[in-house]
């Protein structure tokens, strides 16, 4: 009887802890909500760089190449990956930015143009980022909930699948994915701490329903490849690791765009890399021949990035509020 | 459409949810439950299209925590998604019923586990497995295993139970590794592997896990081979320690004490991080203090040290994590080159002359159907280890509740009649092919295939079929028989109506008992300054108080 007491006080703590959690976070006082600061324009290089994935060693059978600096390279990207990338359902997944940019007929009945359909889902980027930040999550964590969040709408519609709840119900799951589990209730709480707008509030069986939901729409396709994976490594080798900082922020804004959808992760990276040798007047074009990858790529990306923050410039808040009230007008 | 589960019951089991059956169902014939676990229930089913391939379908249940899907799940279909290899288990398909939130995992159907290939041998042809089966199914698990490492996955609840064989047909005598509901990728892990709780089975568990080590690769797959090894050539669970269950750490000092009986005491010189193991340091009157004798592993898995085989379990089971063979290694070594050289199929060697030893198939509850109508306890019993080989040790922080303890005893007992009724039916009307059981007069596919093994199949029900977690049988077998005549003592609505009355008896006695319980705790905790009563309460539902504050 006593062995059995003590392993129902263990139990019971374990069942109750995540309330003592949720209590300490109650007391804390967390910042007010600014909308002009969601759009900030310099976020890539204000957002603090959360610290860098570990990095493990290589498996052997993947270092064969022929130049040392390609060796390197082979090593420590894609095939490194989780599993390799080139075999990956990731891999398998890329889209063309046609098929991407394609606004559901349902949505279109709702007059969402593509305008809109990008600024939806740049909002709810910035949704889960807001909310990842409450709940204490890797940015590795928010990456694959935005990218589960931008592969479902490639494939569902926003009427039928409110945004406002495939957006927290994407970070629950990547959650679970990336083996880093949030309660769905202190997710719940955070939405109605964050958002005083009822359409955002969404109770915890609404977001287990639609976890099944995306489940589907995701084709249970879970494992997703991040630019973050090699970034130290690849900036080691380039000499540029004073500039990680504003490369890991260059990289978190990508989310705010279908890259991930469209783009191998690594070249996403050097796309990154690139861009930020432009701004910091370094010259890399010999390190970048020696990778032996597609520049014409890279140098495509890297102007999508730039016209992104150019366009970022644009965004206003009734734009997105328009397009938002959008999608709950009923016809 | 025909739901065989019902049609072929008792009749009593009425189809209440045929009017929310989802529509992927349709492409399935459902022939009955083949094994249960912690996660749920395991179903045999044809696919109509395709008569003759089988399915196993894994059931998800809900989790009542408003978790949603489980981890586990969440686990193997993350990874079976991503990796095709011929030597792991196949995910086919995966389906959802969103009615009652329930998830559906469709694999390949195996006949045989190596669990039942080793009780076969052990218990009714007593007689050692073929060395040819041997080295085919080490080298296929080796192969499978080299294929998940490269892929930096660990597999993490290695064992006999979890490792398939192909029954007849193209891919016979193939082995596939199934179960990856502790698996996951070990590269750049955003938390420690730590976290994760105690993994691997108590019997199969390595040393550094044992020892509390927080950091372990890949190796902690390998030595569960090696233990997979020995039971093979042996038939006996090479350490087999008494587990003492509900400790939160995976140290247990008997699996250890076990271990070096056979193998001799580590030693820091031969096992450098040894002395960084958290045990090691902590428990050293029971480790260190205690002195074993010589190292006697080869007298015990009956081989002369200088056999390639013994080579290559040795150093399947080294101490120390970093000079234990891989998995790439193993599969060069010396022992896969000599005769009988391992083939595809390794239940049928390709000399004309060799004995081919026929494993019976596996039992099927015809009674049970996809919402397990017939199977409503509670409890985490595993039968059949089939797709998934059932019960994990303990799972990731998922810590058994008290009312498990307490039950099990009488829940195990009530299981395994219900079972036993269960299975009496399914033969009976497998024999009867339109007799009473079977009033639709459906023609019984399984019944047909299970013919030949009917005696075998009775014995096996005998000796305690729809066993849980492995360690556990030897106790649960003698109860058994004790208690059990024959199956065919019971008939099916005696025992529901039986089973009801104690069941339910038993139930409210552990929900009295988890409430007493849980209330001392409260108590407990708030003499400890931690506030617990009104404000948990207050906190645990944010929607109804705070939001208006």
């Amino acid at each position: 009887m006593i062995q059995d007491m003590h392993q129902s006080i263990e139990i019971i703590y374990l069942i109750l802890s995540p309330f003592f959690k949720l209590f300490r976070h109650k007391k804390k006082k967390t910042c007010a909500f600014h909308p002009h600061r969601r759009y900030n324009l310099s976020s890539a290089f204000s957002l603090p760089s959360p610290p860098l994935p570990r990095w493990c060693s290589v498996p052997p059978s993947h270092t064969t190449g022929n130049s040392k600096k390609w060796r390197n390279f082979c090593a420590f990207l894609p095939a490194t990956m989780a599993t390799d990338f080139w075999t990956s359902t990731h891999y398998k997944q890329l889209l063309d930015q046609e098929d991407v940019d394609v606004v559901h007929s349902l949505d279109k009945e709702r007059g969402i143009t593509l305008e809109d359909f990008k600024l939806i889902k740049l909002h709810m980027t910035n949704y889960i980022v807001r909310l990842a930040q409450n709940v204490k999550v890797r940015q590795r964590v928010v990456a694959t909930a935005v990218t589960y969040m931008r592969r479902a709408y490639t494939r569902r519609s926003m009427v039928e699948y409110d945004p406002r709840l495939v957006a927290p119900t994407c970070l629950y799951l990547a959650s679970k994915a990336e083996e880093s589990t949030v309660q769905a209730r202190l997710l719940v709480f955070y939405i109605k701490k964050l958002y005083a707008d009822e359409k955002y509030r969404y109770e915890i069986k609404e977001i287990l329903e639609m976890e099944m939901k995306i489940l589907e729409a995701l084709n249970y396709y879970l494992v997703v490849f991040h630019p973050y994976r090699a970034l130290s490594q690849l900036l080691q080798d380039a000499g540029m690791s004073d500039a990680t900082q504003m490369i890991w922020g260059l990289i978190n804004d990508t989310y705010k765009m279908d890259l991930i959808l469209i783009y191998p992760p690594h070249l996403i990276a050097l796309a990154c890399i690139y861009v930020a040798s432009m701004f910091k007047d370094k010259d890399n074009t010999s390190w970048f021949e020696q990778l032996r990858v597609d520049m014409n790529m890279v140098e495509k990306i890297a102007t999508e990035i730039l016209d992104f923050y150019d366009y970022h410039k644009t965004i206003s808040e009734e734009k997105v509020n328009a397009a938002m009230l959008k999608l709950t007008m009923r016809m | 459409m025909s739901n065989r589960g019902n049609s072929s019951g008792s009749g009593s089991n009425s189809n209440i949810s045929s009017s929310n059956r989802p529509e992927w169902l349709q492409q399935y014939d459902l022939i009955g439950k083949i094994g249960e676990g912690t996660y749920g229930l395991v179903f045999l089913a044809k696919i109509k299209s395709n008569r003759s391939k089988s399915i196993a379908i894994k059931k998800f249940k809900q989790s009542k925590d408003g978790d949603g899907v489980s981890p586990t799940a969440i686990r193997e279909i993350m990874l079976l998604r991503e990796i095709t290899h011929d030597n792991v288990v196949k995910l086919v398909n995966v389906h959802i019923n969103h009615i009652d939130m329930s998830l559906y995992l469709a694999f390949d159907y195996a006949e045989h586990d190596l669990y039942e290939i080793i009780r076969h041998h052990r218990d009714k042809v007593n007689q050692a497995i073929n060395p040819y089966t041997v080295k085919s199914i080490l080298w296929q698990l080796l192969n499978g295993l080299n294929y998940l490492h490269s892929n930096w996955i660990m597999h993490r609840d290695l064992k006999p139970s979890n490792i398939l064989v192909m029954g007849d047909g193209e891919e016979q005598g193939v082995v596939k590794i199934a179960d990856f509901g502790l698996a996951r990728i070990y590269q750049a892990p955003l938390k420690p592997l730590f976290d994760n709780g105690v993994v691997v089975t108590i019997w199969y568990r390595s040393p550094e896990l044992l020892l509390g080590g927080k950091h372990y690769t890949s190796a902690v797959d390998m030595w569960a081979v090696g233990c997979i090894f020995a039971e093979l050539l042996t038939l006996k669970p090479l350490f087999q320690g008494q587990e003492v269950k509900a400790t939160p750490n995976p140290f247990q000092l008997d699996q250890l004490d076990k271990i070096f009986k056979v193998l001799g005491h580590p030693t820091v010189e031969k096992w450098p991080t040894l002395a960084h193991l958290p045990h090691w340091q902590t428990d050293q009157q029971h480790i260190q203090g205690h002195k074993y004798d010589s190292p006697g592993l080869y007298s015990v898995v009956h081989l002369s040290p200088k056999n390639p085989a013994y080579d290559l379990l040795s150093k399947m089971l080294e101490y120390d994590p970093r000079k234990r063979i891989t998995a790439a290694q193993a599969l060069e070594h010396e022992y896969f080159r000599m005769e009988p050289l391992p083939g595809r199929n390794a239940l049928v060697p390709p000399q004309p002359g060799e004995k081919i030893v026929n494993y019976p198939t596996r039992p099927v509850d015809t009674n049970t159907d996809f919402e397990g109508t017939t199977s409503l306890q509670p409890t985490q019993q595993a039968s059949g280890n089939v797709v998934s080989g059932g019960q994990h040790v303990m799972p990731t922080r998922n810590v058994p509740r008290p009312m498990h303890m307490a039950g099990m005893q009488r829940m195990q007992q009530q299981q395994q009649q219900q079972n036993m009724a269960a299975y009496g039916l399914a033969s009976q009307a497998a024999m009867g092919g339109g007799g009473a059981m079977n009033p639709g007069n459906i023609p019984m596919q399984r019944g047909v295939a299970a013919q030949p093994h009917q005696q075998q199949q009775q014995l096996r029900r005998k000796d305690g079929m729809g066993m849980p977690g492995y360690p556990q049988q030897k106790s649960r077998r003698n109860k058994e028989s004790t208690e059990v005549k024959s199956p065919r003592d019971f008939t099916f609505e005696h025992l529901k109506s039986e089973n009801a009355k104690t069941r339910y008896a038993t139930f409210g006695n552990i929900l009295l008992f988890t409430e007493i319980t849980t209330f001392i705790c409260l108590c407990f905790f708030e003499t400890k300054r931690i506030p617990c009563f009104p404000r948990s309460t207050f906190i645990a539902f944010p929607s109804s108080k705070v939001t208006n504050s």
